[in-house]
């Protein structure tokens, strides 16, 4: 009887690993998509941009980038849902897509304006595609982007996702992942901004060597887009967001108007704190910013006491018509882009149910007050101009 | 029916051939007579055809003459001894006018040899015949004298190939019983060392030693050892490892549970924590029991350099032990079923490499693994000469052709070499690794990271249900011991190791606690300049 | 079926612990009942009062019998009626197995190896389930000693790296809900921990006397509510309330989400390591619990023969469990599963204390 056993055992488990693998794949039958891009069609279908990776065009350590060869190879397929669309890439594509590595997702502004959440279930509920990559909203076709090539990066698509890691150093564009969007939309009365990529032409270039730049914000009402916001307005929200890491914000002199300093941010918290008095709502945005003396053009001899103390105080209001310009901005359009909702949820937890009902008036109705702590610290290597002005006399 | 018959016949001859052993070639049984000629006889029957053996008719004093042989065999007596000690004095100072039969005044007075025993048997001078010693046979006497004047050549002290050390004692052991013993008695000088002669092996009569120091070694152990060599009843014994295999815990587990060294002072320092020591006559390697799996990572050299590098270096080990067995079977398990676990430029560099390869990566990685254990073996029994001219081919061929052609991915390659490599650092675990490996591969490419684990874990579950000896074999990391773990994760300094292991010995107070060096209280006192 | 095996009382912590808090790393059932919201760190908390008065029917028992395990005494109480207990609860074991063998399967095939057949995964588990049952329950113990260094720093290394993109202003407002829902809450939690019954199976094992074994329990208990809270944080803290709720498998998900300066990203590998050590010994575990159980009722010294039969038996029972996710989700939902345990871990062992009582059997000094 043991014998038996030990004989029926093997066989069982031998013809078990006989038929073969089922999740086996080797690396030479992936196609590894670096980009996706989401558009719709005339049609009303979901048309679907894959950047896929040719390894075979990479050299690892001798990196020639003048070789010639593409590194990448863009798919566009058509299909009635996302998971649809594509699967049907599999018809051009001779390896399955494989979407682990994907770092950027863009959208098309035609297809936000109609909801983007549709589109994000498949990206939230397949194991394949991640969370983290960065999500982008361009004017014109999603397709173009993706299709789009880059100087200084062998796969665009990576060129896209650095595109982003680097905005914070001009903060004029957010830096979202999908995470980001998919909290926002599980809230009930937060809504969500997309950094903008276009495609630009420098002047001075042949009409065909376009490149990607980072451009504007869009705005979403939950999951629909409903306008831009510019630089400045988008740095007013980010101000309130508290995700201003580094920026130049540009003043006109103290002492010499026709000229603009430029300060340079080194560090940027806000709070934000509701009130709730006589039935009204109020809401305290304080910001407090370090920064330092980045540029003056205009050889002014501002390191003395009084221009530094001016030079504060104009931060301090350039800062505040930011934040004041967006606020206006959000409030218009009855968009809750700066998480008050939360804010007010966490502070007032009994009086929230009622107000989260009608959010979107209340929020219409809340009074702002910016209070901006500016403190301008260190000058570089100069304390005095380079040409110093010799009507000022000695500095 | 068949097998019945089968059994019958066998169990005949098998019957007979022990018969024969203890009669003499003839089968007539042997027993000692008191003349001469008989006992002459008697050997040159049971010795059927030996050229080497010399017997020396030796006539003993002048007045009332007694007849007398030696016998030994050539080559393993020490002439020159034998010619001093026994010979030349039984023919010159041999006085009958002492009181006593002629064998007790030779064996008190006449032999000067430090060794001497009676023996009442043709059978035990035999067995003293072939060990070495000189038998004497002494017309009208009833018993024989064996005097033990071995002498042979032999390998001579020299350091060990297998467990060289940068800082340490360069002596190891030789193929010599009592060679062995002086190494250990010389390093151990205390008269609890005590030392049991057992002799197995029918026809190779193997001596073996056991060694344990009474106080600190656990008595119930010891008696288990004695058991288990006690029941071994085989045809020879020609190294340590044929004893290993008779007495250990788990004949078929993958894991040795019995350890061996060569080095009198590894030996020496594991006889202290409270092991017992199993010398064999005719091989260097001398078991040390019980063993436990964190031995294998632990190296006498560590305890002979500073404690910090000495713990950085045994993390090392621990670290290739988890290399050399999983790093095979996580690379086909990640690249080929779950991708998404590598970094994205990882996964780039290694797909572009493996753009044209034509196998399917396990198969890729078993051929490499194959290839490279040949490699490996043939580079052992290589002559010194051809050794280097291997290595280059070995290298260029595997490593660089391979890659080119296009046959293999380079980053298989590299996954080899890093395995490889890690396995030389844990020396005592080389089998161990090198089957884990493959096993681990296999799964993995059945069923991926899922396969990985789930092998480990059987292979965990198999160590935590070995016990060595009574003592369990992942001591002191199951169970969990604090005061065993000091010599596994880190290594205290001497100064600070003030008890020994709990699990294998009772008397666990080795030093005072106040040992830790200090200059003095004032060092200028030192220093009078 | 009491074999000579001595579990250490760390080895008897390890095993509970490990075993509980692998279901918290798999689906992370903390929002299935009460209160619901950012309050259920509190709820956690408390936790560790309910389940030491969840176990004090047990407890009670084991000190009347202290070198029985649940099985012998059911008889001893009841003669041979005690029998169909025994059986009751062995049934008990394989639901509770073949749910979490389920759970297994639908974590394995949604995250990692999505096309692979369940069929293959179990088979591909049983050899092993068998050889560490054959080898008993002390090996078993030995083995949750080995890989409790390793889970609970995953778990720990894990919470660090989350550290950065953790934001502890969600778990405002507190209380929001009313002291009674977050009670009920607890109550919840602790009912779901079928490993009392385990302990009781146990305990006879770990053969000290009452006062340490409390501090066992108690240490248990605590190890239990520590790391679900840093699960419950890990989870909460990176993903948001609302955003969790809508999460199959939250715990990994937040994995996932590790990214550390460029370079530490992707260790789902740990976690799925942490992962398959801990169900594979929630699994023998409570196979093992089948096992004696089986042999109890056959009459039978020892379980080997068993295990062969039992993995047969198991197997077509826990595939008749895969019916589709929706259906799990219903079933693990608080309502059903906490009558269910209720039964299991109060009822019944409260029924069989009193019956024990008032026929005066077994010690009565502890």
């Amino acid at each position: 009887m043991k014998r038996r056993i030990f004989i029926i055992i093997p066989t069982i488990l031998i013809l078990l690993f006989l038929p073969g693998c089922w999740n086996r794949r080797e690396l030479n039958t992936l196609a590894i998509v670096q980009a996706l891009g989401v558009d719709r069609t005339e049609d009303g279908e979901i048309s679907v941009s894959l950047q896929i990776l040719k390894p075979s065009a990479i050299q690892s350590s001798t990196s020639d980038k003048a070789s010639g060869s593409k590194s990448v190879w863009v798919v566009t397929s058509k299909g009635e849902t996302v998971f649809d669309a594509i699967r049907n890439a599999s018809l051009q594509t001779d390896r399955k897509a494989y979407f682990s590595h994907n770092t950027v997702y863009v959208f098309s502004e035609a297809l936000a304006r109609s909801g983007i959440s549709d589109e994000l279930d498949l990206f939230s509920r397949d194991s394949e595609l991640r969370q983290l990559p960065y999500v982008f909203i361009t004017r014109g076709k999603a397709e173009d982007i993706i299709r789009s090539d880059y100087e200084q990066e062998k796969i665009p698509g990576q060129a896209i996702e650095k595109l982003a890691k680097v905005s914070f150093a001009a903060s004029k564009v957010p830096k979202i992942q999908l995470i980001d969007l998919l909290k926002n939309f599980a809230s009930k009365t937060n809504d969500s901004i997309i950094p903008g990529i276009e495609l630009v032409q420098e002047d001075n270039k042949e009409p065909s060597e376009e490149s990607l730049k980072l451009e504007g914000t869009a705005i979403l009402k939950r999951d629909r887009m409903i306008g831009w916001f510019d630089a400045k307005e988008t740095r007013g929200v980010l101000w309130v967001l508290g995700k201003v890491k580094s920026g130049i914000i540009d003043i006109p002199t103290p002492g010499n108007e026709n000229k603009k300093s430029g300060i340079e941010i080194i560090k940027a918290n806000s709070r934000v704190v509701p009130e709730i008095s006589a039935g009204n709502l109020f809401m305290t945005i304080n910001v407090h910013v370090d920064a330092n003396l980045g540029e003056e053009m205009g050889n002014t001899d501002i390191v003395k006491p009084e221009r530094f103390n001016e030079l504060e105080n104009r931060m301090g209001s350039a800062i505040k018509e930011e934040i004041e310009r967006a606020v206006d901005k959000a409030q218009n359009w009855d968009v809750d882009i700066f998480k008050f909702g939360t804010e007010v949820h966490r502070k007032y937890p009994k009086e929230w149910p009622e107000l989260e009902k009608n959010w979107r008036e209340e929020f219409k109705e809340i009074q702002v007050t910016i209070l901006v702590d500016a403190k301008l610290h260190w000058s570089g290597y100069l304390n005095k101009p380079i040409l110093p002005n010799t009507s000022e006399g000695s500095g | 029916m068949l097998t019945k018959i089968i059994r019958k016949s066998t169990r005949k001859k098998r019957c007979q051939s022990t018969e024969i052993l203890s009669q003499g070639p003839s089968g007539i049984p042997m027993s000692l007579s008191k003349k001469l000629e008989d006992n002459r006889q008697a050997i040159l029957t049971i010795f059927p055809k030996a050229d080497d053996l010399v017997i020396r008719e030796l006539t003993i004093g002048t007045q009332d003459p007694v007849q007398a042989f030696a016998v030994m065999i050539f080559g393993l007596f020490n002439e020159d001894s034998v010619n001093e000690n026994l010979i030349k004095p039984l023919l010159s100072l041999y006085d009958n006018q002492r009181s006593g039969s002629p064998l007790k005044i030779i064996k008190d007075s006449i032999l000067t040899v430090s060794s001497v025993q009676e023996v009442q048997t043709i059978d035990d001078a035999v067995t003293g015949i072939l060990s070495g010693d000189t038998a004497l046979f002494i017309d009208g006497a009833d018993s024989i004298l064996i005097a033990s004047i071995r002498g042979w050549e032999a390998r001579g002290v020299e350091e060990p190939e297998t467990e060289s050390v940068v800082r340490g004692p360069r002596e190891g052991f030789v193929e010599s019983l009592g060679t062995n013993i002086s190494l250990i008695r010389r390093k151990i000088k205390n008269p609890n060392l005590m030392v049991e002669k057992v002799t197995v092996g029918k026809q190779t009569k193997t001596s073996l030693c056991i060694l344990h120091i009474h106080g600190i070694a656990n008595d119930e152990i010891v008696q288990e050892v004695k058991d288990r060599i006690g029941r071994i009843e085989t045809d020879s014994v020609l190294e340590s490892g044929y004893i290993e295999s008779f007495i250990e815990d788990a004949p078929y587990s993958l894991f040795p549970t019995i350890g061996n060294s060569e080095k009198p002072d590894i030996v020496c320092a594991k006889l202290l924590e409270g092991r017992i020591a199993i010398l064999t006559d005719g091989t260097p390697f001398v078991l040390t029991v019980p063993y436990l799996f964190v031995e294998a990572f632990q190296n006498s050299e560590d305890y002979y350099s500073r404690p910090y590098l000495a713990t950085f270096i045994r993390w090392l080990r621990w670290l290739s032990f988890f290399i050399s067995t999983f790093v095979p079977a996580l690379y086909v398990a990640i690249t080929t079923y779950h991708q998404e676990l590598l970094p994205t430029s990882l996964l780039i560099s290694i797909a572009s490499a493996n753009e044209g390869s034509p196998f399917p990566t396990i198969v890729e990685a078993l051929l490499m693994q194959i290839a490279y254990e040949i490699l490996r073996e043939a580079g052992l029994r290589l002559p010194k000469a051809v050794g280097q001219a291997v290595s280059i081919v070995g290298a260029l061929v595997i490593g660089e052709a391979a890659v080119s052609a296009g046959l293999v991915g380079a980053p298989m390659v590299v996954v080899v070499a890093l395995t490889g490599i890690s396995s030389f650092v844990v020396p005592a675990l080389t089998d161990v690794t090198t089957i884990a490996r493959f096993a681990l591969l296999i799964l993995s490419s059945f069923a991926g990271l899922y396969g990985v684990m789930l092998g480990f874990a059987g292979f965990v579950i198999h160590q935590l249900s070995l016990r060595s000896f009574g003592v369990p074999y992942m001591s002191p990391l199951v169970p969990l011991s604090g005061a065993g773990l000091t010599d596994v994760i880190i290594r205290k300094p001497w100064w600070a190791m003030t008890s020994r292991p709990p699990v294998l010995s009772r008397n666990t107070t080795r030093q005072a606690n106040s040992l830790t060096p200090r200059p003095p209280e004032d060092p200028g006192t030192l220093n009078k300049t | 079926m009491l074999e000579n095996a001595k579990i250490t009382p760390r080895q008897f912590i390890f095993v509970l612990v490990i075993s509980r808090i692998v279901i918290a790393i798999t689906f992370f059932p903390v929002f299935a009942g009460p209160p619901g919201n950012q309050d259920v760190w509190i709820s956690e908390v408390l936790s560790l009062p309910v389940h030491l008065l969840l176990t004090v029917p047990f407890y009670l028992l084991w000190k009347r019998f202290p070198k029985q395990s649940l099985f012998e005494y059911t008889q001893t109480i009841l003669g041979r009626t005690g029998k169909a207990v025994t059986l009751l609860y062995v049934l008990y074991f394989i639901h509770e197995l073949s749910i979490f063998l389920y759970e297994w399967c639908a974590f394995l095939t949604t995250a990692i190896m999505p096309e692979t057949p369940v069929l293959f995964i179990l088979l591909f588990l049983f050899p092993f389930c068998a050889y560490a049952v054959l080898k008993g329950i002390e090996v078993i113990s030995r083995f949750a000693e080995f890989i409790a260094p390793l889970v609970f720093g995953g778990i720990l290394v894990i919470f660090l790296l989350l550290a950065k993109d953790m934001d502890f202003k969600i778990f405002t407002p507190v209380m929001e809900k009313s002291m009674i829902s977050i009670l009920a809450g607890a109550f919840v939690m602790g009912l779901r921990t079928s490993e009392i019954v385990v302990l009781a199976i146990l305990l006879p094992h770990l053969q000290l006397n009452s006062k340490k074994t409390k501090l066992v329990l108690l240490s248990g208990y605590s190890l239990i509510a520590l790391f679900w809270l840093i699960t419950t944080i890990s989870v909460l803290a990176t993903l948001g309330i609302e955003f969790s709720k809508t999460l199959q498998f939250a715990y990994f998900s937040a994995v996932r989400l590790v990214n550390i300066g460029d370079f530490i990203e992707r260790i789902e590998s740990i976690h799925l390591s942490i992962w398959i050590l801990s169900g594979y010994l929630r699994i023998i575990l409570y196979f093992y619990c089948i096992l004696i159980g089986l042999s109890q009722i056959v009459g039978i010294k020892d379980y080997k023969p068993l295990v062969l039969a039992t993995l047969t038996i198991l197997l077509p029972v826990s595939l008749s469990y895969q019916s589709n996710i929706s259906d799990l989700n219903e079933f693990l939902s608080y309502t059903i599963v906490s009558w269910v345990n209720l039964i299991f871990i109060v009822v019944i062992p409260s029924i069989l204390l009193a019956v024990a009582f008032f026929r005066k059997l077994g010690e009565t000094n502890a």
